[in-house]
């Protein structure tokens, strides 16, 4: 029964009575458990219960659960939100919390099964301090949504897109089997020849071989394993871009629906691997200021998705494209990076003079990492947002305003010195890692230190 | 080679900068124990002798970059400057790194404060927050801060600073800036 009731203007809900069910359905539990192991130990034999037996101790559960069930209803105090112009104001006793709106990151609803069962829905409120959740009558859900308020929510409806993946997302497992097998085999191919050579004998070192490759196994099946579980997790996933924020959906089972506002979206990062861009794919992770129980950033968007799709999530939050070529530098980011791999070189001569010539073979790693970094290296500084091109397995766009970089760090080695460029750190908010996005010129990075030192009226 | 100082930046006073890099010297020293004993292990056990020798060789460079280069570098090179909205601090080992932090970036700020004491009865010079010899230049009028900010990005440390310069990192932190760190200790 619906129990909600204007007061005041405000509209108040009472927290969902499911608690009673839930309560009495374990106190049931309880006192059948207790009545049966009470039973077989005054009678003296275990397992040896008779039918009628069972019955009295059904009865006696049934009456303990009645009686608890009146006692609660009477003696319980029935929690409320009420939602106001501000915010929403939670009350329990003597107890009263209050919520902004301006500090309510999402919200969102989940129905699980039991909530289906018992008719709620459990609601998720994510502020900037934690997040916690109320319990209420499913009837009462859409209006308490229709009560948070929304700029345009009339036309929301009408504006909204819907992505919704198709057979495309399946390329992943292709995807990652190339990239973990091309790993794999570049790692037994510097490596095996120098193995070889120490233990001197090639029925010794095959178990080296055995064991990369129950690695490889091991690997191939957890990472393949990962994509199952989050294509069965996010079974029936749709997005829908609205005017302020993404609504996603998800859920067989246990339908959910996360609200993810354009507002608390700090960053673009589009990746794609070799394999995404032979079949035009991205994958598409958002870094938000909210974190939200269940759902981490990189799954917001968990599935490889066209180009228009990809384009049509980061361009609603980011409308403002950067013009022009990328700048790139890649004979100057070469000879940086093959410095930085400098230690590993010495190393790998040490190794080879006193253990093995093969030792030598490991050269080819820094030269063939160092490749794929430098063809993925670039960025554009627009007026309101940067993009920083890098990566080396993968290649990786990373989109950011301005505003929302919170801190940078640049470094210089000899050769970077030298050639007049850094290594840039970005960081976009306190939850967020920092990206490596490659090496920027020198100029270029006086002007994005220069964007920083512009103050931004926010609250945070 | 004397580093050229950056306009505007603040850096490790004369008598801090010498105490880091005494620190430095002694951990230094003290570190070598570590290839001493894989030398000793070359002679017991001559059958692993070049794996010992690469192990000593490692351990000394890594002494010598981590502990002795980076506390001469941490020295001489470490500076920062406050700007209107952001933070921006030098350091670096063998390279250098300018990170450039908006306050907004600072979650949380901790302040050490040391200062010097006179133990009015016994006539007894105490030194609060640090070792004896340590801070002995310090007059009684004296304090220095450390101040870490906890940032998204990282932690800063901003070692050894008058009372004027931690007054002025802390100024642009709301709320945080309680004056009552700079009043004198009982």
């Amino acid at each position: 029964m619906t129990n909600a009731s204007l007061q005041e203007g405000n509209r108040v809900f009472y927290l969902s009575r499911h608690r009673v069910i839930y309560f009495t359905l374990g106190v049931f539990l309880l006192t059948a458990f207790v009545a049966f192991w009470a039973a077989n130990m005054v009678l003296g034999r275990l397992w040896e219960i008779t039918w009628a037996e069972i019955s009295a101790i059904l009865c006696l559960a049934v009456g303990v659960s009645v009686i608890f069930y009146f006692v609660f209803k009477l003696k319980e105090v029935k929690p409320t939100v009420a939602v106001t112009e501000s915010g929403l104001i939670f009350k329990k006793g003597k107890k009263v919390g209050n919520v902004r709106f301006a500090d309510i990151a999402s919200v969102r609803e989940n129905g699980g099964l039991l909530g289906r069962i018992s008719k709620t829905r459990r609601i998720e409120i994510e502020t900037h301090l934690g997040t916690f959740a109320i319990y209420l009558a499913a009837s009462d859900v859409s209006a308490f949504f229709e009560k948070i308020p929304v700029e345009g929510r009339e036309s929301r409806r009408e504006e909204a897109r819907v992505i919704l993946p198709k057979r495309e997302k399946y390329i992943c497992f292709l995807s990652y089997f190339v990239q973990l097998t091309i790993l794999f085999a570049l790692a037994i191919a510097v490596s095996f020849p120098a193995v070889a050579a120490l233990l001197g004998d090639f029925s010794e070192s095959r178990y080296y071989l055995f064991a990369l490759l129950a690695i490889y196994g091991i690997a191939l099946l957890a990472g393949e394993g990962r994509y199952l579980y989050i294509a069965a997790r996010f079974a029936k996933y749709s997005v829908r871009i609205e005017k302020d924020r993404f609504t996603i959906c998800y859920g067989k089972i246990t339908a959910t629906e996360h609200n993810l506002f354009f507002d608390s979206i700090l960053a673009f990062r589009v990746h794609r691997t070799p394999i995404d861009r032979l079949f035009g794919l991205y994958r598409v992770s958002a870094e938000s200021a909210q974190k939200a129980k269940g759902i981490s950033d990189n799954n917001y968007f968990p599935f490889l998705l066209r180009k228009e799709a990809a384009e049509a999530i980061v361009y609603a939050v980011m409308p403002e494209r950067p013009a022009g070529e990328f700048i790139r530098a890649e004979k100057k980011i070469a000879a940086a990076l093959l410095e930085s791999t400098l230690w590993f070189v010495l190393a790998s001569i040490i190794m080879g003079i006193f253990l093995t010539p093969w030792m030598l073979l490991l050269l080819v790693l820094p030269i063939v990492s160092v490749l794929p970094v430098c063809r993925n290296a670039g960025y554009i500084l627009g007026e309101d947002i940067a993009l920083f091109r890098y990566g080396m397995l993968e290649e990786n766009i990373l989109l950011v305003r301005y505003r929302d970089i919170k801190s940078l760090t640049g470094t210089k080695n000899i050769t970077a010195s030298r050639f007049g460029i850094s290594a840039l750190d970005v960081t976009v908010g306190q939850y967020t890692r920092f990206f490596s996005v490659g090496y920027v010129k020198d100029a270029d990075f006086s002007e994005l230190t220069e964007k920083l030192e512009k103050k931004v009226d926010k609250d945070c | 080679m004397i580093m050229k100082r950056q306009e505007g930046y603040v850096y490790l006073g004369k008598e801090f900068a010498g105490r880091v890099k005494k620190r430095a010297a002694v951990l230094f020293a003290c570190l070598l124990v570590v290839p001493a004993v894989l030398v000793v292990l070359m002679f017991i056990a001559p059958g692993f002798w070049e794996v010992f020798l690469i192990l000593a060789l490692a351990a000394i460079a890594a002494d010598g970059i981590f502990v002795l280069a980076h506390g001469l570098r941490y020295a001489s090179r470490f500076c920062f400057a406050v700007m209107p909205a952001t933070l921006r601090i030098r350091r670096g080992l063998c390279c250098r790194k300018l990170c450039i932090v908006r306050y907004a970036d600072v979650n949380r700020v901790r302040v050490k404060r040391y200062f010097r004491k006179k133990n009015v009865d016994s006539g007894v010079q105490e030194y609060s927050g640090a070792g004896k010899s340590a801070l002995r230049f310090l007059s009684e009028s004296d304090a220095v801060y450390d101040v870490r900010l906890y940032c998204g990005s990282g932690k800063y440390d901003l070692k050894y600073l008058s009372q004027a310069s931690a007054a002025a990192v802390l100024s642009y932190f709301e709320d945080g800036n309680d004056e009552r760190i700079f009043a004198r200790g009982e």
